[in-house]
């Protein structure tokens, strides 16, 4: 193979460390405000030495490491040397927070600059252009694991407990962690009735051609309701029935809270699920069905262990593109008055304190990709054992 | 070999179902903290009230601040503050999600009572204003108790240095200034500058009017957000719609108008109890009573400022106030 120059280049790499790279350079690193509210004034890495300066040095190693190392060893070389930029992050932050805070009056607040984001955002993609190019799934969760340890580190060890995320967490915590298990709650409502309605429409979908188009098209105009207006739309007829049928109320309907929140966080669920389980079935090789039909199955009998075991990956891949939507749509729940991580959010815009947005809107994309990779790692697990191997 | 396979799919559409039945089971539990935890509080035997509120800075200093004092006097309450927004804090109190809030009576007199006739003018009379809340209030089920001193009413704010630069310290001022061809650009929401009682109210009685190029309108009525835009000059604007009370003020470097008139409505404090809740415990307003009656204004800008600009817990700025003011404590005095 004839070499050409540069050919060995990983263009997922090159950008995500070049972007860390220039970020970092160019862009404030962080913001000092005078008060929780006050005006910002920004300031680059340098005020970060020495460790800003290692980290400019780690990141322009990223970037040599993308167009200069040969792809066979290249993952390793890319997980391990993004994270000595990932520790010189956090450990730079703390130490910006600590210079600027020690002449300081005790309520100014330090605060990550978009800088330091976009190093985030590229060396998260210099560590998935790594993963790809590992070979082994043992080194890639053991890399994975070792950078998340070195990064907490960084963050405890360097001081970055001065920064204004920190404080807002540290003044709210009280409130945090049940506002967190609220949000699950309520989306793991969602996901789970959306699942116990989703999947029997979806057989029903896929059994008949005329309530494919019916259930479809009605899952379908649903998903395009926006949020607020379908919390708006539920909050006036649930509480009208509260107050006709004391029955319900006693088992905790009512018009605002959990409720309309519930059954929106269902009804944005019904289409993936639906869609999940009827291309999942409409997908099942047909001589499996056949071998089934020859074995003298009846119709439910062939649902049951032929079908739906060949179409749980799909499914099960619906049920994760529903639990990522509803951990991310449970935040504006809170205008249903239903609690969750939206509290937060919202009482951040309000106050105009960034942090305490983003003290309530990090945990939800934490939650969202961590229900993702559990959700990925089931549709693995559900895959048919005579069929591994062919699917990727 | 075939049960193998069986069984491993069979258990992961098991952990599916069970996945989904657990997660839709989850709801019905509600997202209350019970408020326990304190170190010295009397045997809790009363209650327990739900203790609601707005999602602003002063919903739940106050709401705090009534818990402080309930639990202090042997109840026991579940804090749910930071319930939501007026309406959705107003519709848990009806429908007996929660047992009481603290509301403002202009508020109440404006947004709850529609259908009722009443005579504007008495929404510039503090006592009359109380008093027809009170009466139309106890028609739907709600009680108000006694109501503090300061006025949490929409009034403009503008930056320190344009005080200084043109001499304006009263709406009277700015009028003068406005008229005299002054720049002007204020930031405030649609419902300020479109409710007849509000920024039209103001223009009204001070005799100016701006143009809509002055008014930058925003779909929010917080007012975190347009002080901020003041004091920066985001497009422009160095006016902004303020509330009384609001503690960023100050640490923002801008001034609130006097209204040396009085045009605004009154907004002013108070706890709305359900009224069985009220019935049962005669003795909320004897103790919750004396609190809001030292709430003044300069009192609720500087714990609302302890809040928005330090960045302290309303719960911990609450009780300290309420111990520094001597109005905790008392039941175990009693006791011993």
């Amino acid at each position: 193979m004839a070499e050409r120059p540069f050919s060995a280049v990983d263009p997922v790499a090159l950008s995500g460390s070049a972007l860390a790279l220039i970020g970092a350079m160019t862009l404030p690193f962080v913001e000092f405000r005078t008060s929780r509210i006050g005006i910002a004034t920004y300031h680059g890495i340098s005020v970060a030495a020495p460790v800003g300066y290692a980290l400019l040095v780690a990141l322009l190693a990223c970037v040599a490491v993308a167009v200069l190392v040969p792809p066979r060893t290249r993952g390793a070389w890319l997980k391990g040397v993004g994270g000595v930029a990932l520790v010189a992050l956090g450990w730079a932050l703390g130490v910006a927070a600590s210079h600027l805070l020690t002449d300081a009056s005790s309520i100014s607040r330090v605060s990550t600059g978009a800088g330091a984001w976009v190093a985030l955002v590229g060396l998260a993609i210099v560590e998935f252009a790594g993963s790809q190019a590992l070979p082994s799934r043992g080194a890639r969760l053991a890399f994975d694991a070792a950078i998340v340890v070195a990064l907490a580190a960084a963050l405890v060890l360097g001081g970055a407990e001065q920064l204004s995320l920190a404080r807002e967490y540290a003044a709210n915590v009280a409130e945090f962690w049940p506002e967190v298990a609220r949000h699950l709650e309520l989306a793991g409502a969602g996901v789970g009735f959306g699942v116990l309605l989703g999947v029997p429409l979806g057989v029903l979908a896929w059994r008949s051609s005329r309530a494919q188009r019916v259930v479809l098209g009605v899952v379908g105009v649903i998903q395009t309701i926006p949020s607020l207006a379908l919390i708006g739309l539920l909050i006036a007829p649930l509480a009208a029935l509260r107050v006709a049928s004391p029955l319900l109320a006693s088992l905790g309907l009512s018009g605002i809270g959990a409720t309309p929140a519930v059954i929106a966080l269902t009804l944005y669920a019904l289409l993936p699920v639906v869609r999940g389980t009827y291309v999942g079935l409409a997908e099942v090789d047909p001589g499996a069905i056949e071998a089934g039909r020859g074995m003298g199955m009846s119709p439910t009998q062939l649902l049951l262990r032929v079908e739906m075991p060949l179409a749980l990956p799909l499914l099960v891949d619906g049920i994760r593109t529903a639990a990522v939507l509803d951990i991310g749509i449970a935040s504006v729940m809170f205008f249903a008055g239903a609690g969750g991580l939206g509290v937060f959010i919202f009482e951040g815009v309000g106050q105009v304190a960034p942090d305490l947005t983003l003290l309530g809107a990090l945990p939800v994309i934490v939650l969202a990709l961590i229900a993702d990779g559990l959700l990925r790692a089931l549709r693995e697990a559900s895959v048919s054992p005579g069929l591994r191997g062919e699917q990727s | 070999m075939r049960d193998q396979r069986y069984t491993r799919r069979t258990f992961v559409f098991a952990v599916c179902v069970v996945l989904a039945l657990s997660a839709s089971g989850c709801t019905g539990k509600g997202g209350q903290t019970p408020s326990g935890g304190g170190s010295s509080k009397p045997a809790q035997t009363k209650g327990p009230i739900t203790v609601g509120s707005k999602v602003d800075v002063e919903g739940p200093l106050l709401g705090e601040m009534i818990i402080a004092v309930l639990e202090d006097h042997g109840f026991k309450t579940v804090d749910k503050t930071r319930t939501g927004t007026t309406d959705v804090v107003r519709k848990a109190l009806l429908a007996g999600e929660i047992d009481m809030y603290p509301e403002y009576t202009a508020t109440a007199a404006t947004q709850f009572f529609k259908g009722v006739k009443y005579d504007p003018a008495i929404l510039k009379d503090a006592q009359k204003v109380y008093d027809f809340v009170s009466e139309q209030d106890l028609k739907q089920g709600v009680v108000w108790l006694g109501r503090a001193p300061a006025n949490n009413t929409w009034s403009v704010a503008i930056p320190r240095k344009l005080m200084l630069a043109n001499n304006i310290t009263t709406l009277t001022d700015w009028a003068t200034y406005i008229n005299g061809g002054g720049a002007v650009q204020i930031v405030g929401s649609q419902e300020f500058f479109n409710r007849s009682d509000a920024f039209p109210a103001f223009e009204k009685a001070y005799g100016f009017k701006l143009n809509a190029n002055q008014m930058i309108a925003l779909t929010t009525g917080d007012t975190a957000i347009t002080e901020k835009a003041a004091a920066q000059g985001t497009n422009g604007a160095n006016a902004a719609m303020a509330y009384g009370t609001d503690g960023s003020i100050g640490a923002l470097d801008l001034v609130l108008l006097k209204d040396p008139k009085g045009v605004q409505p009154i907004y002013q404090p108070a706890p709305t109890v359900r009224k069985q809740v009220a019935d049962r415990y005669p003795e909320l307003g004897r103790l919750l009573d004396p609190v809001f009656a030292k709430l003044d204004l300069a009192t609720l800008q500087q714990l609302n400022g302890k809040i928005s600009v330090n960045g302290e817990h309303p719960k911990t700025v609450a009780r300290d106030w309420l111990e520094s003011e001597g109005l905790l404590g008392m039941a175990d005095a009693v006791e011993r």
